[in-house]
């Protein structure tokens, strides 16, 4: 008994581990292939969709945004990609312009020319509104849902199959004599 | 080496920002909520034969109610200029 919960403990942290490094790879680890592959769609649809219409500098940043960046951290496995990617655009753009560090943002009064040639450079990579409140909906979007196929995919596997809510389910009409079973496992 | 090319071609659509026509944006809406009904109905599913319909039916829930939200806002927006 202590090896059967060791090893469901183990299942579900690799499914868990799984799908955020990739949505529905969890799933998949399981043995639930179509549903894998309806996560997989359904998150990273949005992700990419929002990372395009965005652009990786801005979007995946915790500089420009840390709450966006926070709630695209639920999809580790593109987030952690994206955010390396964006420091090495932004540290190409430092040494084109010879600069030692990021201009500071003016609070009050002119902008710097430093701020302003970084601003200027920068702006190619960027998008700006509305594209860019767009793009943090999908992207905030896509990172909260992979957290619910998370949650799913341990459910799963601590449950042996039960989704996350399985509490609240009507009983299926062929698995009904068997549904208090599962419950009561659970 | 062969790889770089080809991944950098991946990667352009992330790195250059794409530019949506006005008429798109608010069509951005429904891939969303398909998305978002499409996750929520999957974590509550024993098996997939039930998903497709249950997945309609959260969609046009959220669409709708979206649209209610909305003209219940652009009503009010209509009142306050009127009024104030």
């Amino acid at each position: 008994m202590p090896t059967d919960s060791k090893d469901t403990t183990m299942k579900s942290i690799q499914a868990g581990l799984l799908t955020w490094i990739l949505p529905g790879a969890g799933h998949f680890m399981l043995g639930h292939r179509r549903l894998a592959l309806v996560f997989f769609v359904a998150i990273s649809f949005p992700y990419l969709t929002g990372l395009a219409v965005g652009g990786v500098v801005n979007s995946v940043n915790p500089r420009t945004n840390k709450w966006l960046f926070l709630a695209e951290l639920g999809v580790g496995g593109y987030t952690v990609p994206g955010y390396l990617i964006s420091q090495k655009i932004e540290q190409g753009i430092l040494a084109e312009l010879n600069f030692d560090s990021i201009p500071p943002q003016p609070t009050h009064g002119q902008q710097s020319e430093e701020h302003k040639q970084w601003v200027t450079r920068r702006s190619q990579y960027v998008a700006y509104y509305p594209e860019s409140d767009m793009a943090q909906i999908y992207l905030a979007t896509a990172g909260l849902l992979n957290l619910l196929a998370i949650l799913d995919a341990i459910s799963r596997a601590q449950t042996g199959g039960l989704p996350t809510f399985h509490r609240e389910l009507e009983p299926e009409p062929a698995a009904a004599s068997s549904t208090p079973k599962q419950e009561s496992s659970s | 080496m062969t790889m770089l090319p080809a991944l950098l071609l991946l990667g352009w659509p992330f790195i250059h920002p794409l530019d949506l026509p006005a008429g798109a944006r608010l069509w951005m809406l429904l891939p969303l909520v398909a998305c978002v009904a499409t996750v929520y109905r999957a974590t509550r599913v024993h098996s997939m034969h039930r998903m497709a319909r249950a997945t309609a039916i959260t969609f046009v829930n959220i669409v709708v109610g979206m649209t209610l939200i909305a003209l219940a806002f652009y009503l009010l927006h209509l009142a306050a200029r009127q009024f104030l």
